[in-house]
């Protein structure tokens, strides 16, 4: 437990220091963002550059980069305005008013609390005998005796009027219609308020009040750091993608996985019987053919093997669809016809990928049968008169698994790097495709983010094979 | 089995007829940077936008403008476009009146407001838009008439180009106005760029990045706007390769103009001509090499022009491209308005270019190959973009061609991003960098010629006059063009920096490149036009032969 304890320390040790390197590399990268823009538009100015660099941060140096991009930072946030006459925004929406006199009022207010009012016109909606016209947003300076005579907006059947602040409003209203300001509100602040008259008909306003000058709020941007306390948004945004990484990330994983579990449970199930049949019969010819072809399967670059394979059997025979994970809208058509058309489009990069898997795993298990075959105790076991097929699935595979079982658990990083290629040619949408593209649309974040992601798998990887490796061998355990 | 297929013959069956039916699907190489009008940057962007039209003017396929959303185009004559004098400033207004036609996916009218609001956000600092260069020139938008279809611009002085396409586009300010009044800070990242809304025949229904964005009908689009087919989808395939067999298995109907390259069309025609339609559209990207005027070898005007003769630009396009990228010799090709036939041309003369050279000092020593001046050998670097097969043959036959008459080229070639961002940008290279501009069909590009656009350490490094270019002369003609309100006039400065540009030659105009795509036989009314304005321009027009 303690060892677990300082590895895991160890390895939040190593992320953090290959955060920095990592930050400062693609900061040095040749190609910034906004430098690629002027070779790119002849129409980009050059003052539009120095501001574009300063809404990035790409004016400051790396550490402030990196501070801003780990920990967070303050923006400043303006008070939103609203135009009378715009519809109430989708978010931030306090106070969503009754539709009286035609017009209906609303409140909205921002992240940094800053509010500020609007009103539309309600075309054929309930005209009241009372309403409440636009009252003119006030900017105060002093707020300590600002007051406004909201009866001068109040229209319509006027006789015998009360009035009430909503309860969000900060300050007073009297019966006269007087509104004060409290002495401590400060910022800017929505005032609604309702109005009735003496026939029990009911209206509803709104204005803003603004202390002048507004103080400058600030709305804290969260760093990655949060994402360790759950926030997936602190993982940032994609520039080259429009979106949050998270969401980006989230589906592209599934996207790989799906590609690769297949892919490696299909290589296992052919390479393993096969290593253990030609390690049996070693040297006969069906040794030799399938070291041939093992190696073949090893040594065939993956990106034009796929190409072959695409050629043959999406163009030339037209069994399997040219890449692409699924046909567009095909969502439509129902699960089961979605399921069967990911299904076809998985087929080829499978095969692809599982080739060259096929290889590499049946001449490890031909060489670790190979090595155990000879051992003591197998003989032992067959003088025992044990019959072969207990021999070899009992005692050799057992033992012959061990390192099988460690290189499996090393080759899960492989998961997310190694199917760039294939996902390239298959246009298979996989987080090595997200790496590669990250990478050359300079978007840092995201690139930046899957670099640590395979990092940590690499970290997880070794310590799993190393805890596998105990689990199946019972001479690491004492030691 | 894979091996044979090396010499395998042509393929047995090519699909034909749409992918989907009534569907367009279209194989893009690239993902689009953003949907979200003020902060698209890319082609890409750009073609899969234009199916949502949403500017006031467009090109037609002869590179005019022409009235769109708009019902006319103002100008002097109908009284639209007003000139006069404001405390002793020249002033402009220009009216425009919006077609009835146009409607939002949802239903709402496209009004004044719509393009009114798009000018709000490039026009304010903490938006990251990036290019604001006809913004500001506008002093003030305003919304007229009871239904708000009358946009009156208000520009800070006469400007030329006032009429642009893509000058004013419209965003759904009923949508898109309380976002932005909510949090303008968080309008870039929000959701409306994943799912625009759009105005035109098609509207924006679903973008999954890295597979594929889908647009559907309008419903409300109306008469001329509504389109004969039901969707268009564009399929992301990053592999060329793949985009080939995605279209002969008959996944996809056609393959964008953006980023294929001539090269893979020819070879891929050779295999199909028969079974699909290619189109090669010249157009206004201007491949040309970069003198660095700063250098005292190329400061000498006859060494640049004799660089000019001794390359056989014709034969290069013709061996290399099939003779389909017309030579440029100056700056502006054959459609442009601003071209002009009479100027100066470098026709290919290794007499000429010998001349020159020896006139310039540059002799060849007895039993050598190289000239040399002061024991000084000729030699120049020549820069590109490493990983582009054209720029890299082409460099290869120069290399050969400039040897006959006595001059080393040494190639050093970089990575696209080292060389835009590092090299061209800091003007780092030595001698010259071959590459190219994408030009604008009714502007005069001053900012690629104009002194005040070198890049240099004082400035930052801000500009795009990469050869160092400073002619008080050019730059007195290249002023005057923005200013000129006659097209006719604006063309004749426009060629009479042509003429100026040809006989000094700040860079070697090699040609203009053609803009390749690949259509199935049955679909009709495909128009690439070879300019910014992208093939999607008429995707209402678009069917299938039945």
């Amino acid at each position: 437990m303690k060892r677990l304890g300082i590895r895991l320390f160890q390895m939040a040790l190593i992320l953090a220091g290959l955060s920095v390197f990592l930050f400062v590399l693609m900061l040095n990268m040749p190609g910034n963002p906004v430098d690629l823009l002027i070779t790119s538009n002849p129409r980009i100015k050059p003052e539009d550059v120095i501001r574009l660099k300063k809404l990035k941060g790409l004016d400051q140096p790396w550490y402030v980069q990196y501070t801003r991009w780990m920990w967070g930072y303050y923006e400043p946030t303006a008070a939103s305005v609203i135009e009378i006459g715009s519809p109430p925004p989708a978010t931030g929406l306090l106070f969503d008013g009754q539709v009286s006199g035609g017009r209906k009022w609303f409140v909205v207010k921002n992240q940094a609390g800053l509010e500020s009012v609007g009103s539309v016109v309600i075309e054929g909606g309930p005209l009241s005998r009372l309403s409440v016209q636009p009252v003119p947003s006030q900017i105060v300076d002093v707020p300590e005796n600002f007051s406004t005579d909201l009866s001068l907006y109040v229209t319509g059947d006027t006789q015998g009027l009360k009035y009430e602040l909503l309860d969000h409003s900060p300050g007073k209203i009297d019966d006269k219609g007087i509104y004060t300001w409290p002495q401590k509100a400060i910022g800017q602040k929505a005032i609604s308020f309702s109005v009735t008259n003496a026939k029990g008909d009911k209206a509803l306003g709104a204005f803003a009040v603004e202390q002048d000058p507004v103080p400058n709020y600030k709305i804290f941007n969260r760093g990655f750091m949060f994402v360790f306390l759950g926030d997936t948004q602190a993982m940032g945004f994609s520039n080259a993608y429009k979106r949050p990484i998270w969401d980006l990330l989230s589906g592209r994983i599934v996207n790989t996985l799906a590609l690769m579990i297949p892919a490696i449970l299909l290589s296992l199930l052919i390479a393993l019987p096969l290593g253990i049949i030609s390690a049996c019969r070693q040297y006969s010819w069906f040794d030799y053919i399938l070291n041939f072809l093992a190696f073949v399967g090893i040594s065939l670059p993956v990106f034009w093997f796929g190409i072959m394979i695409m050629f043959l059997f999406a163009e030339h025979l037209q069994w399997f669809p040219a890449g692409g994970i699924e046909t567009p809208g095909i969502a439509e058509d129902g699960f089961w016809a979605e399921f069967t058309n990911r299904f076809s489009h998985a087929v080829l990069p499978v095969c692809v990928l599982s080739i060259a898997y096929v290889g590499r795993w049946l001449r490890y298990m031909r060489a670790s049968m190979l090595e155990i075959l000879p051992a003591d105790y197998i003989r032992t076991a067959r003088a025992k008169g044990l019959s072969e097929k207990i021999v070899i699935y009992k005692h050799a595979l057992r033992n012959a698994l061990i390192p099988i079982v460690t290189i499996l658990a090393l080759s899960i990083p492989v998961l997310f790097g190694g199917a760039v290629l294939t996902e390239t040619v298959f246009s298979w949408p996989g987080i090595g495709r997200l790496e590669y593209d990250a990478i050359s649309n300079a978007d840092y974040y995201l690139a930046i983010v899957v670099f640590l992601i395979s990092a940590l798998l690499v970290m997880l990887g070794n310590l799993l094979a190393d805890w596998l490796y105990i689990l199946v061998d019972p001479r690491m355990r004492n030691s | 089995m894979i091996f044979a297929i090396g010499c395998r013959p042509a393929p047995t069956k090519v699909s034909q007829g749409p992918a989907r039916p009534h569907t367009v699907t279209i194989g893009l190489p690239q993902e689009p940077d953003s949907l979200f009008v003020p902060f698209k940057e890319m082609m890409v962007s750009e073609e899969v936008m234009r199916v949502g039209t949403y500017t006031l003017t467009i090109f037609d396929e002869h590179w005019k403008l022409v009235p769109w959303a708009a019902k006319e185009i103002p100008t002097l004559e109908n009284g639209k476009l007003e000139l006069y004098t404001e405390n002793g400033q020249p002033k402009m207004r220009t009216t425009w009146e919006i077609r009835d036609e146009f409607f939002w996916a949802d239903g709402k009218p496209l009004i004044a407001d719509d393009f009114i609001l798009s000018y709000k956000i490039i026009k304010d600092p903490t938006q990251e838009v990036i290019d604001r260069t006809t913004i500001e020139k506008i002093e003030k938008m305003e919304s007229r008439g009871a239904n708000k279809k009358t946009l009156v611009v208000t520009w800070k002085e006469p400007y030329a180009y006032y009429h642009n396409y893509r000058n004013h586009e419209a965003l759904p300010a009923h949508i898109v106005g309380p976002l932005y009044a909510a949090a303008p800070e968080k309008l870039k990242k929000s959701d409306f760029g994943l799912k625009p809304l759009l105005a035109g025949p098609f509207t924006i229904t679903e973008w999954s990045p890295g597979e594929f964005i889908e647009a559907k009908v309008n419903p409300y689009a109306k008469k001329f706007l509504k389109p004969k087919i039901k969707e268009v989808i564009w399929r992301i395939i990053p592999q060329t390769n793949t985009l080939e067999s995605n279209l002969v298995a008959g996944d996809i109907d056609a393959i964008s103009p953006v980023g294929f390259d001539i090269d893979q069309a020819l070879n891929f025609e050779k295999r199909f001509k028969k079974d699909f339609n290619f189109f090669y559209t010249p157009g206004l990207v201007w491949e040309h090499i970069d003198f660095n005027l700063d250098n005292p070898i190329l400061k000498d005007k006859r060494v640049r022009q004799a660089l000019a003769y001794g390359a056989d630009r014709a034969g290069i396009a013709k061996l290399l491209f099939a003779g389909k990228q017309p030579v440029a010799h100056g700056t502006e090709p054959e459609k442009s308005i601003y071209y002009n036939p009479n100027i100066r041309k470098y026709e290919y003369s290794k007499a000429k270019a010998e001349q020159l050279l020896t006139e310039a000092g540059w002799i060849r020593p007895k039993g050598e190959d190289i000239r040399e001046k002061n024991g000084q050998p000729l030699k120049l670097i020549l820069m590109t973009t490493s990983g582009n097969k054209s720029r890299e043959r082409v460099e290869q036959l120069l290399q050969a061609e400039w040897h006959k008459i006595g001059v080393d080229i040494e190639i050093k070639n970089q990575p696209a991003k080292v060389f835009f961002s590092d090299t061209l940008h800091k003007r780092k290279f030595q001698h010259m960098a071959l590459y190219s501009w994408v030009k604008d069909p009714v502007m005069v590009s001053e900012n690629l010629w104009r002194c005040d656009n070198i890049p240099s350490k004082k400035n930052g490094f801000l500009g795009q006059n990469m050869p160092g270019f400073c002619d008080p002369k050019a730059d007195a003609i290249l002023k005057s063009a923005s200013l000129e309100l006659d097209a006719q006039k604006r063309a004749k400065i426009g060629q009479e920096f042509e003429a100026l540009f040809a006989e000094e030659l700040p860079s070697l105009p090699l040609y203009f490149r053609v803009e390749v795509s690949i259509t199935k036989k049955g679909l009709k009314n495909w128009k690439p036009t070879g300019i910014l304005q992208p093939v999607t321009w008429n995707s209402q027009e678009w069917s299938w032969d039945s």
